[in-house]
């Protein structure tokens, strides 16, 4: 019996050549590579993980731009005539005849260059100029004098887009 | 049987009187608008100065640097733009579809070259209207005014809806 057994040793001794020493080292390697990437991969997935969980709710982006005190866009309303004189009363120049529009809820007055009544305006209001008043106003032609006269050149300016005109009657 | 043919009858008559009230309101209506001639009317009324029915200078109102306006006074103006708006009403507030009348003086349009001549102080009158563009729902037109004794021309676009009834009247920048 004991015979048998050396005799098997002998043969797996045998059968143990040295390519297979090299293809168990080379396992081995691969083997405590694998680990050690695994290793790695894990830590640097959970960092990441970390850093996308939300801290603080999702901050809401607003759609419109509050202009108007009332909360929102001002309403617009066309009033008259509307003229732009650059200085003091008695004491200016003309600058500009437009159209007058008014807040239907804060009655700011807004002159401009440009008809933002128009229908399917792509025009610009052009310049204008504002000012502020506590009442309907009722001339058929408002006349503003003032040093403070802006430009508008694009419907999408931010400014110009706090105004809603609204056709119609009220 | 007597009684079939008078039903018939009245179903017959009562047919004839909604096809002609449905006549009456569109074909007939829509022609006694002439919507031409209307915006040449009021072309002429926002050309014709001096004139206080359709431009009065009590009827402004003044805001900004160095006005100040007393509670009377915006009485007063409050009055004469009143009576500025049924003036221009009175005058072509008909060829307006409803609701649409008060948009001429509001946007600024009828006054214009009326308030123009007047701050300027300068002489306006009509040249010449010519009808340049046309459309079943708007007339341009180019107007030749003589302001100081100059030609100026502008263009105004009259849209109107089915009945040629007037919706808005832009000058053209």
């Amino acid at each position: 019996m004991r015979g048998n057994n050396n005799k098997i040793k002998n043969v797996l001794s045998y059968l143990k050549t040295e390519s297979m020493v090299d293809y168990e080292k080379n396992i081995r390697k691969v083997l405590s590579t694998t680990a050690a990437l695994a290793m790695c991969c894990g830590t640097l997935l959970s960092v990441s993980a970390n850093e996308l969980e939300p801290h603080e709710p999702p901050q809401i982006e607003e759609r419109y731009i509050v202009s108007c005190p009332g909360g929102g866009k001002h309403i617009m309303i066309g009033r008259a005539e509307g003229r732009i004189h650059y200085g003091t009363n008695g004491n200016s120049t003309w600058v500009l005849t437009g159209t007058a529009s008014q807040c239907t809820i804060c009655n700011l007055v807004l002159v401009t260059e440009n008809n933002p009544f128009m229908v399917n305006t792509t025009h610009p209001w052009g310049r204008y100029a504002l000012k502020s008043e506590e009442e309907p106003i009722s001339g058929k032609v408002i006349y503003i004098f003032t040093t403070d006269i802006h430009y508008s050149d694009s419907n999408q300016d931010p400014f110009a887009q706090g105004f809603s005109f609204q056709i119609g009657v009220r | 049987m007597k009684n079939k043919k008078a039903l018939i009858s009245i179903i017959a008559v009562a047919v004839v009187a909604v096809i002609g009230i449905a006549l009456y309101f569109t074909v007939f209506q829509k022609g006694s608008m002439d919507r031409e001639a209307n915006a040449r009317h009021i072309i002429s009324l926002m050309t014709t100065y001096p004139d206080t029915r359709y431009f009065d200078p009590e009827a402004i109102t003044y805001l900004g640097e160095g006005v100040v306006t007393t509670p009377e006074e915006k009485e007063k103006v409050k009055a004469a733009s009143e009576k500025v708006s049924q003036n221009w009403e009175e005058a072509v507030g008909s060829y307006f579809a409803p609701n649409c009348f008060p948009g001429l003086l509001t946007y600024g349009q009828a006054q214009r070259f009326l308030s123009d001549a007047y701050f300027m102080e300068q002489s306006l009158s009509l040249k010449e209207v010519t009808l340049s563009q046309e459309d079943p729902y708007f007339l341009d037109f180019t107007v030749t005014l003589l302001v100081n004794g100059e030609e100026r021309q502008e263009t105004i676009r009259f849209r109107n809806d089915e009945n040629n009834l007037f919706t808005f009247v832009e000058i053209q920048p």
